[in-house]
């Protein structure tokens, strides 16, 4: 069953990506800034991660580009979620290296959607 | 034996004393109740989460009595759940606006708008406003115009949520009307969260009002750069109001539309209004077109402003504005300033 990764500052969102994706059959970790999402990602096996751009203590661009740089997470889909809905943060946020950029609000049915997609794309089970 | 003077300062200080006592315990005491309440309130919200995320899978369509069921958490769920709609979108959005429907509090907030209490009406207005449904429109637009200020710029913001095209003839009646009821900053930022549906308002509004509800209106279709407005912000331009034709030009300067060029070059002429003509050199320059750099470059040996305006212009117009710059760089302080200006970008962006 593939494991997401979700990372968000707001708990709200936390609650209903964790409550969407679950009872889609995904199992899910919950992370509140991008620090804590790399060090969960040393200890966990991660399909995709959903994250935030803005958060405490480090941002979701930066993480992103961390994890870019390390082999390990090289090919490892990640999705930006985030109010900033300019044309220009979108170039910023896919040139970081994420996958897809999903602006806020969003439809948490289409989040799932498109984790599905880019899980099927790269060949991992869908539940 | 002890004199009557000191007995007083004796019982003085007692009763200091007691008084102190008193209210330091008090304080410990409503310290204590209030964080008890705020814990329970904690709770009830942790509970509420879930409930409201049973709710949304609820197949039955019974929300209420999945609801109901919890009265316990009922007060802190209708919280829950309005600070949860404004973000998300989609069907899980609608759910959760049903919910409060069936629950009655959108209509207890409708009813909220009307009381005589400020408070009741300003929760009720941001109620409202959370959730941005059209259909509270006639609720919120009298508010507007409440006696309140709070209230008012709530319900400036509550009917730029809606996205609806309606909002748009109230908000600038607001902007017209004789007393400033609200600042003009957050009318225009309420007009421009409607978003691209405003734009036929704001396009027939550019021929119809007062000069401040023309100037916002040309104003926010510049932000909104929608192209559909590009001829009337023409005709805008040339308003006898100097502060309309000012915001018409700035906003032709924000459209990606070449017809927006050709009239703006036209304003840069001697016979137009100093104003007149840095505004059209500056929104030259954010329109980008090359084909201004001759005409841009004439306005350097005007004088400070318009040469300053034209020279940051020029700089915004690639290789060609940069050659121009270069070549009265010598002669031309505000082409120094400018060219020195481009460096310093070209520096920072290599550093990053």
């Amino acid at each position: 069953m593939p494991t997401i990764l979700v990372v968000d500052d707001d708990p709200d969102i936390c609650s209903v990506l964790e409550f969407r994706l679950t009872s889609s059959g995904y199992d899910v970790l919950v992370e509140n800034d991008g620090e804590a999402a790399l060090a969960a990602l040393e200890q966990e096996s991660v399909d995709l991660l959903l994250m935030d751009w803005m958060m405490p203590r480090m941002g979701g661009l930066e993480a992103c580009l961390t994890l870019r740089a390390d082999e390990r997470f090289a090919a490892l889909p990640v999705f930006m979620l985030t109010a900033k809905a300019q044309e220009a943060d979108v170039q910023r946020g896919l040139a970081a290296g994420a996958n897809d950029y999903i602006v806020k609000p969003f439809s948490p049915r289409e989040v799932v959607a498109r984790v599905a997609s880019a899980l099927a794309r790269t060949g991992q089970l869908t539940p | 034996m002890i004199g009557t003077p000191t007995v007083v300062i004796l019982l003085l200080t007692q009763s200091i004393a007691a008084v102190i006592t008193v209210l330091t315990v008090a304080a410990i005491a409503v310290r204590a109740v209030r964080q008890r309440l705020a814990a329970r309130s904690r709770a009830a919200g942790a509970r509420a989460v879930p409930l409201i995320l049973q709710a949304l899978d609820d197949v039955t369509g019974d929300v209420g009595a999945v609801l109901d069921r919890n009265g316990a958490v009922g007060r802190r769920l209708d919280a829950a759940i309005i600070a949860l709609v404004p973000k998300l979108r989609g069907a899980d959005r609608e759910l959760l606006v049903d919910i409060l429907r069936r629950r009655g509090t959108i209509d207890a907030a409708r009813r909220g708008t009307r009381s005589v209490r400020p408070i009741r009406r300003l929760r009720s207005v941001e109620l409202l406003g959370a959730l941005g449904l059209p259909e509270n429109l006639p609720d919120l637009a009298p508010r507007l115009k409440d006696r309140n200020a709070d209230v008012r710029r709530a319900a400036v913001r509550a009917m730029g949520r809606t996205a609806s095209a309606d909002a748009v003839p109230a908000l600038l009646d607001v902007l017209d009307s004789d007393t400033r009821l609200v600042a003009d900053h957050s009318l225009t930022l309420a007009l421009v969260r409607v978003g691209p549906a405003a734009v036929p308002a704001l396009t027939e509004a550019l021929t119809a009002g007062g000069p401040r509800a023309r100037s916002a209106a040309a104003s926010v279709l510049g932000w909104l750069a929608d192209s559909q407005a590009v001829a009337a912000l023409i005709a805008a331009a040339d308003s006898e109001d100097s502060q309309v034709a000012m915001a018409a030009i700035e906003a032709l300067g924000r459209m990606d539309s070449a017809a927006a060029a050709k009239p703006l070059q036209d304003r840069l002429g001697r016979h137009e209004p100093p104003q007149v003509r840095t505004a059209a050199a500056h929104a030259l320059g954010r329109l980008g077109h090359r084909d201004s750099v001759d005409l841009l470059a004439e306005l350097l040996w005007e004088e400070h402003d318009l040469a300053r305006t034209a020279a940051m212009s020029l700089n915004r117009l690639g290789p060609a504005g940069l050659q121009v710059l270069e070549s009265h760089a010598e002669v031309v302080p505000e082409a120094r300033e400018a060219l020195a200006s481009a460096y310093r970008r070209t520096v920072t962006a290599g550093a990053r």
